[in-house]
């Protein structure tokens, strides 16, 4: 297992009580799981928990023989710039940087720093035309957007893609696309894949389909 | 990468980050432009007169003679009778001096009647003589030589005849038309007030004067030519002098003061300089502590704005976070953008000081015989851009630790 969460609590530091609460939740390094639930459940804190953002209250997280919870918060940037790549409903780039320039800038703080020669190289895979590459990201449109975040979020070959309803902002061709998309880069660099999604129709891509509400225990509590 | 990340989100912000770049570049204008002009006038005062041990006038305040003997500023209330003169330089420690006759002028500059010892006394700055553009002293009966401004300004070349006028009004009605006088000589310039009078001979001063009384000419046969060289002036306004030892100095300083014949005051021009300085520098510090609460008023400014623009930006610096940027590099982010908002307010600022100083240079040496340097990129006014760099990143510490914390803080 590349992932495995044993007896984790969460809450928030001026909240007595814990909004997420995990006995035993495990991910194959390969693996590709569907997580759905309703918005507000606390997806987007366990995704935020997983990626070493919020520091948990109890329990372990061991991740690629790292535990999350007995790193030091620098640790934990470097372990994400490395290990981890997101995608986000939205504001996935920062709006006056080219998508290049996002490209790079995420792969600035990881192991390998890359050139813009690779950034266009994914650019190009992820059939983005060429006259977008160097405009601020804010002229683009939400589907070019999602792509070049794919881009950006994979662009270190993250062994962990965490992706937070990508597809939400985007109609029903773009989706499919994107998630077809996603789905074969993530599968050509073998990493595994969390997506988070309230929209079950995705749950037909995945093999491994599972509800939050069944792996959080406190689901009850909010 | 950090300064694309910095330099991109100020151009995203472009209205309110153009506005602090031009508070800030006003107010480092006026901080630069005060404290430049500060530092040149005082060297350029210091350097009005060197080598001159004691001046001598009319009994009256170290400030009123040194205005009027060596900045041509006011004038005397009273003169130095020609027999005191000849009787004082008998006194054995004095080596030179200089005898200075002011009162006329030729269009608003004023003229100075003196003697060859002028030229080969006279110091400015460090004790560097004057020297001739071209010509040479004057010679014969109504000569005049004129200082590098004067020629410059007029367009007066050698030989050309030019006419003196009586008072020291810039338009004067009363001239003395009789006796033009003829260019033999034109100083080069030395950034002192010498540069803006013309010179003439005693002998000449009292020759155009030979028929006036109270300020009218009278209908008294006129003074010739080859009579004025042999008139011997009957007063003086002013005397410099040398002596044959500094040590000296206060002996004969004291003994002019108390000279029994007449009301004399013996100064040292290098304490008169820095009592006359001392005057202006209570002005010119209310100038700079101004300059320096304008440049505090326009840093808040621009902490607020950053601080403003954290709001819109806490999704921005969490994405930052998401792909790994460690917090104390969006720390450095704000701060880069504060700094660099300074060095551009400091480029802008010292042009614009620079451009102001070629457009009123000349007017500050007419008006105020202040001789200001354009080289704005003084060592001391480099120290100012370092310290305003400092103190920006200082300033900027507040919304840098806002972001920092932004960063920190995911709870959101």
């Amino acid at each position: 297992m590349s992932i495995s969460i044993k007896q984790l609590e969460f809450s928030y530091p001026d909240t007595a009580n814990s909004v997420i609460g995990i006995d035993n939740w495990a991910l194959a390094s390969h693996e590709k799981t569907f997580i759905h639930g309703s918005s507000g459940c606390g997806k987007t804190t366990f995704l935020n928990i997983l990626s070493g953002i919020l520091p948990i209250t109890s329990g372990s997280i061991e991740m690629y023989d790292h535990s999350l919870q007995n790193m030091k918060p620098s640790q934990l940037d470097t372990f994400r710039a490395n290990h981890i790549g997101c995608v986000f409903q939205s504001f996935n780039l920062i709006p006056y940087l080219s998508a290049i320039e996002n490209i790079k800038l995420a792969s600035q703080f990881s192991k390998m720093p890359t050139s813009s020669d690779a950034a266009i190289r994914f650019l190009k895979q992820l059939q983005l035309e060429e006259n977008i590459w160097n405009k601020p990201t804010h002229h683009l449109s939400m589907g070019q957007k999602q792509r070049v975040a794919i881009a950006r979020a994979l662009i270190n070959q993250p062994k962990l893609i965490i992706a937070d309803e990508p597809t939400s902002s985007l109609d029903e061709k773009n989706r499919d696309a994107f998630l077809e998309l996603l789905m074969e880069q993530v599968s050509e660099l073998n990493s595994a894949l969390i997506l988070v999604s309230h929209d079950l129709s995705l749950s037909q891509h995945f093999s491994r389909v599972e509800s939050f509400k069944d792996i959080n225990q406190m689901a009850g509590a909010l | 990468m950090i300064l694309t990340l910095a330099s991109k989100s100020l151009m995203n912000r472009k209205g309110s980050v153009v506005l602090t770049i031009a508070a800030m570049t006003v107010s480092l204008f006026v901080l630069l432009a005060v404290d430049h002009i500060r530092q040149q006038s005082k060297q350029s005062f210091a350097s009005t007169v060197s080598g001159v041990d004691l001046i001598v006038g009319s009994r009256t305040s170290s400030i009123n003679l040194l205005l009027y003997s060596v900045f041509r500023i006011g004038s005397a209330t009273a003169n130095v009778n020609w027999d005191t003169y000849q009787d004082l330089i008998k006194h054995p420690k004095i080596a030179w001096s200089i005898p200075i006759s002011l009162g006329d002028s030729h269009k608003g500059y004023r003229v100075m009647g003196t003697t060859d010892a002028f030229f080969t006394h006279f110091k400015f700055g460090k004790k560097h003589p004057l020297t001739f553009a071209n010509g040479k002293p004057f010679k014969g009966a109504f000569d005049v030589v004129l200082g590098a401004d004067v020629s410059k300004k007029l367009n007066y070349k050698l030989n050309q005849p030019i006419v003196l006028s009586h008072g020291i009004a810039a338009t004067s009605f009363v001239n003395h038309e009789q006796h033009p006088f003829k260019v033999v000589g034109i100083l080069k310039p030395t950034g002192t007030p010498v540069d803006q009078t013309l010179y003439v001979s005693l002998q000449d001063i009292k020759a155009i004067h030979a028929n006036w009384q109270t300020g009218t000419l009278t209908n008294q046969p006129e003074a010739h030519e080859d009579q004025s060289h042999t008139l011997t002036p009957d007063s003086i306004t002013a005397v410099m002098i040398g002596l044959t030892s500094r040590m000296a100095t206060f002996g004969v300083q004291r003994h002019i003061n108390q000279y029994e014949y007449e009301p004399l005051s013996a100064i040292l021009p290098g304490v008169a300089l820095s009592e006359l300085w001392q005057i202006m520098g209570s002005v010119e510090r209310v100038l700079e502590l101004i300059s320096y609460l304008v440049f505090l008023a326009s840093l808040l400014g621009l902490a607020a704005m950053l601080l403003a623009s954290m709001r819109e930006r806490h999704q921005e610096i969490q994405l930052l976070r998401v792909i790994g940027v460690p917090a104390w590099y969006i720390f450095l982010v704000v701060e880069l953008e504060a700094v660099l908002i300074a060095l551009l307010s400091s480029a802008i600022s010292i042009m614009a000081l620079w451009a102001a100083l070629m457009g009123f240079q000349s007017t500050l040496t007419t008006e105020f015989g202040l001789q200001i340097s354009v080289n704005v990129f003084s060592l001391n006014n480099l120290a100012i851009l370092a310290l305003v760099l400092l103190a920006t990143a200082m300033a900027a510490a507040i919304p840098s630790i806002m972001a920092y914390r932004s960063a920190t803080n995911t709870t959101n």
